[in-house]
């Protein structure tokens, strides 16, 4: 399925984000301490980014609502679901990594990751995940001394 | 003769086997990356980094400057056979090399992209040795002020030159310089936007920020569309070019190295931005405009030959300044800072071998990558046919072994992840990334400038008009700001970015 979108519409969603996280990074910048001209403190130059960022948000938002047709405009691919499905998987491995070790958790990543509609071959997959975690295993971890996380078992 | 010397000082350290092994790596792995799309030179060099820890700092920048160079070559063959740019700086020889691949000429465009890049490249490396010690003498001279003045210009021009919305690129940047604050104050020590996050004390990471924002985000942008791709099925024979191919593309190639060179030196020009400009300075003075596009030799031997020129060009503010042009370059600096070098007009002095044994290796790595590239197609296009279900996951696992292995910590893939996903969606909005990696980059070096300038002018902003150099990159800057506002130009980037993207 392809989600169709107007493109307009999504556009001033992004240029609201815009304006407040400026305005979120100029209060944030006053709590850390502006300090003064002669000795800028820590909030100083963050405030001053905050602003920028404040002016030129507005300006995009002057700009484009001021001119322009509703576009529309494929927003995703036909495969986007395999963007949320890899995003989740990458983090889940971040927070699995030293418990399980390297050596299981990227083979089980690989697995999932080479496992697509188009190739569904469980033989193909898995000789794939073992090659593909067998030598950066010895290239990064044997070779060049990355020390890839052990976990629980040891290896 | 002075410089002679210490050429020949800087071949003997190319010429160490180790140097050398590290040289071919690096060209090699350029070579590979550059071919492949889906991972820029960027990316790949902060994969690597994390390998330059155990070696001398002199073999990691021999290393990790011959995957940039590599690249430029890489992605000229993917361009013309794939008509898909390995690479961003190879874009617009997709025009030319790719029709040229249709009708039968593979062989020459490989040919002329291959050695419009050594001659390219080699002369570009003349001028860094000419240019690179008078800029540093003159650096020396340079207050923060004047630092300041540099930075803000290196930011205005790489907003100014991208191919979309220039507010948009000038909000990139501006968020890059935030990023840049998280972590301690770089005057006085005080946590700076860490939400009591530990991890956070040091910052944001550079390497997973880039590997998220580049690498992550176009896997994700590639997976959710179809993942097959078509090769042209043509037999590449005659790699040679002819004599008319030669005559062809003689000027072409000068023109190119001089706007590579050039438009390199210049702080946010770079390879990408000087293959547009000699693409279209090649249709503009040519006789037959018309036939670009079409499969036109000079389409590929100006882009290609600027490319390369752009590389030595780039390292002319990295040594002599310590200011990085572009985003490789900031990759090369965090390298070698990590080393404990702090490339700068003192480099020159205190570390001649690493700037004399960078100059030389890419001497020999420019002769590597024209011996190796030419017989070696065959097995670039044989990678090129490595299907992207197989090659994705592969690119991501060593973006998750990059950002891991940096501070041995997976806090650093969770960022690489986040700034996947926020480079996604953010691409989707055609925001780009380069303005805001480098003002990620020249974040720190700015608020130190301009605090310590203020700090020296009792507060008074003046210091930065009294001071000449300051002034004149201050009010370049607004006036390359202001210009998109007339609207004769603004209509001529609209027209440029219509043609690029047609």
């Amino acid at each position: 399925m392809e989600i169709v979108t107007i493109r307009k519409k999504y556009q001033r969603f992004c240029n609201v984000l815009w304006l407040l996280t400026s305005m979120t990074i100029c209060v944030a910048s006053i709590q850390l301490k502006l300090g003064t001209l002669t000795d800028p403190g820590p909030g100083f130059m963050p405030f001053g980014t905050g602003l920028f960022l404040l002016f030129f948000s507005l300006l995009a938002w002057f700009r484009e609502s001021r001119g322009g047709e509703k576009e529309k405009v494929p927003w995703a691919g036909p495969y986007w679901k395999r963007v949320i499905t890899t995003i989740i998987s990458l983090s889940v491995y971040a927070l699995i990594l030293t418990k399980l070790g390297y050596l299981i958790t990227t083979f089980l990543l690989m697995m999932f990751l080479f496992w697509t509609p188009e190739n569904k071959k469980w033989v193909v997959i898995i000789v794939k995940a073992v090659l593909s975690t067998g030598v950066t295993y010895l290239v990064f971890d044997k070779w060049l001394e990355c020390q890839l996380p052990k976990g629980i078992f040891g290896f | 003769m002075d410089v002679l010397i210490q050429l020949l000082e800087g071949f003997k350290i190319a010429f160490i086997p180790v140097n050398l092994l590290y040289a071919f790596v690096g060209v090699f792995v350029g070579t590979l990356i550059g071919v492949l799309p889906g991972i820029g030179p960027a990316g790949t060099i902060s994969i690597l980094i994390p390998i330059t820890f155990r070696i001398s700092p002199v073999s990691a920048i021999i290393m990790l400057a011959g995957i940039y160079y590599g690249a430029m070559y890489g992605g000229s063959i993917t361009s013309i056979l794939v008509n898909i740019p390995g690479e961003a700086a190879s874009v617009v020889t997709c025009l030319d090399g790719y029709q040229m691949a249709r009708q039968g000429r593979a062989g020459p465009a490989l040919g002329i992209a291959a050695f419009g890049s050594f001659i390219a490249g080699t002369f570009s490396l003349i001028g860094l040795m000419i240019l690179a010690f008078p800029l540093a003498k003159v650096a020396l001279k340079f207050g923060p002020p004047e630092y300041f003045g540099l930075m803000v210009l290196g930011l205005t021009i790489v907003t100014y030159l991208v191919r979309g919305s220039v507010i948009r690129a000038l909000q990139m940047a501006v968020l890059g310089i935030f990023l840049s604050s998280v972590g301690m104050d770089v005057m006085v020590g005080t946590p700076r936007f860490t939400f009591g996050i530990i991890d956070l004390a040091d910052g944001i990471g550079l390497v997973p920020l880039v590997m998220g924002v580049f690498g992550v985000s176009e896997v994700l942008l590639n997976v959710e569309q179809t993942l097959s791709r078509q090769i042209f099925e043509t037999k590449i024979k005659g790699l040679l070019p002819n004599l008319k191919d030669w005559k062809d593309s003689k000027w072409p190639i000068v023109r190119g190295t001089l706007i590579g060179f050039f438009l390199g030196v210049l702080p946010g020009g770079g390879a990408i931005i000087s293959s547009f400009v000699s693409y279209a300075v090649e249709k503009k003075v040519s006789k037959h405009p018309e036939k670009f596009g079409k499969g036109a030799i000079e389409g590929v031997a100006g882009p290609e030959s600027a490319n390369n020129s752009a590389i030595g060009g780039a390292f002319i503010p990295f040594f002599s300044l310590g200011i990085p042009p572009n985003v490789v370059m900031a990759l090369l600096l965090g390298a070698l800072m990590i080393h404990g070098v702090q490339p700068g007009p003192l480099i020159l002095k205190q570390h001649p071998d690493i700037f004399w044994g960078t100059v030389a290796s890419m001497y020999v790595g420019n002769g590597m990558l024209l011996l190796l590239n030419i017989p070696l197609i065959g097995i670039w296009v044989k990678i090129l046919k490595i299907p992207y279900p197989t090659l994705f996951p592969m690119i991501l696992l060593f973006c998750l072994i990059g950002s891991y292995s940096i501070n041995f910590t997976t806090f650093d893939i969770l960022i690489m992840v986040f700034f996947g996903l926020v480079g996604y969606i953010l691409r989707k909005f055609e925001y780009e990334f380069a303005p805001l990696v480098l003002g990620y980059v020249l974040g720190p070096m700015l608020e130190r400038s301009l605090r310590q300038s203020l700090i020296l002018s009792d507060g008074s902003f003046l210091i930065f008009i009294n001071r000449n150099i300051s002034a004149v990159c201050l009010l370049t800057s607004i006036i390359l700001l202001l210009t998109p506002l007339m609207p004769s130009i603004r209509k001529r980037r609209e027209v440029l970015t219509r043609e690029v993207e047609e």
